[in-house]
């Protein structure tokens, strides 16, 4: 964990100092509160920094650096879900649901495919029917948009 | 007084809020009782649910979840030895011998009774003291909210888990955070690069759901992915449900004294529901003649932890709805389903809505009711609950979280928020840092700041303003007090 921890410290430190500096953009009486924490979050990093160069044990698990498997996975359920993002209001949500609950099941390792297809289908039509039609939010759905 | 709990009676009994009480509930057992899935999450993902309803059956339901996924954290304490949420720790220590001796159902049924007992004295204690704490809210002003401001933050030191820097630094994370947008007197957009969505900051539902949801729903599908396991090895649900008459008359002073433990952990903010399973369970062990069977199966050892966590939701809700400052991450969440319906905490919450809050009161008397229905009607159901597999639950949170994000604001930035959140709350939890620090510094940072500016101005700059109030002295007293009891004890700790 230590070499993660130092890491961290590390971009907690830039964050502090960004937004530090970034408040003298600020009046006066509005950046004495942002630059007050900025310094606290930069002394705060450094404390960790310290403790991690020390070496002292605290954190309850070992974990360090993510493994590249991990990694990849994280980084491509984050695309995964930017790409729905993107096309959400084009194709609409019941379709790109549909397809995004599928594809991450797949993904994750399901492998069921009959189950895999009910989930799918279950899960986003009772979330569509209960906050489309309940709770009447307007849900955009793209291409379904005059049939739904 | 009686008007008013007639009133909360009329309004419990209709069909909308008791339908309410009972989703809540089923729904409180299903995410409770699956390692993996907390009352955080349930209440998060619940919220913009809610955010339609009328808002006592919001508030009735968000309540009912909060009770009854607490209660079914002992669940999977019981049936796989590991507990469903962290307040059933303790639950593991004698819940598991007795399924190993073959009561894993009565250990179900007297792990209900003892929650909704739990539960019900926790309730009774909330709806005599708050009103009364609620009226002292009257008598503050702006020292007074700023040194309340600064105790709630000081509750992070508490918060922060085994590494009390990373806990830290995620309360200055979320005080930075919550910079973001007008600031509270002059409302001058601070680091909104010009962006008009960012000039109210960023809205806290997205940002719970985010970090409590998302990051939970990633955290799943990305463990589910990398583990091998072919599901837990779940043990059947064996012997009598009820237990006798004369064991529970037994175990009744215990229950009591536990739940009043329970109670009073609750309402200090900070503690939270394991360290008061912890101190009941030890305190049932201290006065017990059969101090040998602890951790053998003992009836006394799980009764404790049980009637203790449960109670911690009623204490909890004390300093919540008087004073608006969240314990724990779970009352944080609970702030945010009254803040979408413009509840705000403090006296007015019990004066020109108090219709709503004794509505929630008796509620939750309901819901702690039918926790021990369900908890043994529903024994032997419960173990086909805990099949359920991570790897299904997953995406499925994540498009909850998704919907429900979109649904608070009718708008795609708000998912982009929870996004962003989601994968901050990821990070950080993976590298040991305690998530509730930030909501709660979201929660009271501006709060902080506003009081502060005020202060300031009615005493022309002058910083002995705070010392000089009573109250507010008294506040400043209890955060120093409050922000150094964990150091200490971790030092003693340390050293004996």
């Amino acid at each position: 964990m230590s070499k993660i921890n130092k890491i961290i410290s590390l971009i907690f430190i830039v964050i502090g100092a960004f937004t530090f500096l970034w408040s003298f953009r600020f009046p006066e009486a509005t950046s004495a509160w942002p630059k007050f924490f900025s310094i606290i979050l930069i002394l705060l990093a450094v404390g960790l920094l310290v403790d991690s160069l020390k070496g002292t044990k605290r954190d309850e698990s070992e974990e360090d650096l993510p493994s590249l498997s991990e990694f990849g996975m994280f980084a491509v359920i984050i695309g995964a879900l930017i790409v729905y993002m993107l096309l959400l209001n084009i194709i609409g949500f019941t379709i790109l649901s549909l397809l995004l609950l599928a594809g991450l099941l797949w993904y994750t390792g399901y492998r069921n495919v009959i189950k895999l297809g009910c989930i799918s289908v279950g899960s986003t039509v009772l979330i569509t029917v209960i906050f489309q039609f309940l709770l009447r939010v307007p849900i955009p759905q793209g291409v379904l948009s005059n049939l739904l | 007084m009686v008007d008013v709990w007639l009133g909360a009676f009329a309004t419990v009994f209709t069909v909308p809020n008791i339908l309410a009480i009972l989703l809540g509930v089923l729904f409180g057992v299903f995410t409770g009782s699956l390692p993996g899935l907390s009352s955080t999450m349930a209440l998060a993902i619940l919220i913009p649910f809610t955010f339609t309803m009328d808002p006592a059956t919001g508030l009735i339901l968000l309540g009912a979840v909060y009770s009854a996924s607490v209660y079914a954290g002992s669940l999977s304490a019981i049936l796989l030895n590991t507990p469903g949420t962290p307040s059933a720790a303790a639950t593991v220590l004698d819940g598991y011998p007795l399924t190993r001796q073959g009561l894993s159902a009565k250990a179900i049924g007297i792990s209900a009774i003892a929650s909704g007992i739990g539960g019900i004295i926790s309730v009774i204690i909330l709806s005599t003291v708050a009103p009364f704490l609620a009226l002292q809210s009257l008598r503050f002003g702006a020292p007074e909210y700023f040194a309340l401001a600064i105790f709630g933050l000081t509750i992070i030191s508490s918060l922060a888990g085994k590494n009390p820097w990373k806990g830290l630094l995620a309360g200055g994370l979320g005080i930075v955070i919550a910079t973001v947008g007008m600031d509270p007197i002059q409302g001058y957009p601070r680091y909104t690069f010009g962006r008009a969505e960012l000039l109210e900051g960023f809205a806290l539902i997205p940002v719970l759901i985010g970090l409590f949801s998302a990051s939970q729903a990633f955290h799943l599908m990305i463990s589910s992915k990398s583990s091998k396991s072919s599901g837990p090895d779940i043990s059947n649900v064996t012997g009598n449900v009820l237990p006798r008459l004369k064991e529970i008359r037994k175990l009744l002073p215990n229950i009591a004294r536990s739940s009043i433990i329970g109670t009073g952990i609750g309402i200090i903010p900070g503690v939270g529901t394991d360290p008061a399973a912890f101190i009941a369970y030890n305190e049932a062990k201290r006065w017990s003649k059969e101090k040998e069977k602890f951790g053998k199966g003992s009836l006394h050892g799980l009764a404790a932890p049980e009637a203790s966590n449960n109670a911690v939701t009623g204490g909890s809700l004390i300093p919540l709805l008087t004073l608006g400052i969240p314990g724990n991450a779970v009352s944080a969440v609970f702030l945010g389903g009254l803040l979408i319906h413009g509840l705000r905490p403090g006296a007015e919450l019990f004066t020109a809505s108090g219709d709503i809050v004794y509505a929630l009161f008796f509620s939750l008397f309901v819901a702690n009711i039918l926790v021990i229905i369900i908890g043994l009607s529903g024994a032997r159901v419960f173990s086909k609950v805990l099949v359920v597999k991570p790897v299904v639950l997953g995406p499925i949170i994540l498009l909850l979280s998704i919907v429900g994000s979109f649904a608070i604001g009718n708008n795609y930035y708000d998912i982009w928020v929870m996004l962003a959140f989601g994968v901050i709350g990821y990070m950080l939890r993976k590298y040991g840092f305690p998530l509730a620090p930030i909501v709660l510094a979201l929660i009271l940072g501006p709060k902080a700041e506003q009081s502060f500016s005020q202060s300031m101005l009615i005493s022309q700059n002058d910083w002995t303003i705070f010392f000089t109030r009573p109250i507010s002295v008294t506040f400043l007293v209890l955060a120093i007090i409050t922000f150094i009891t964990p150091f200490i004890l971790d030092r003693r700790a340390k050293n004996s």
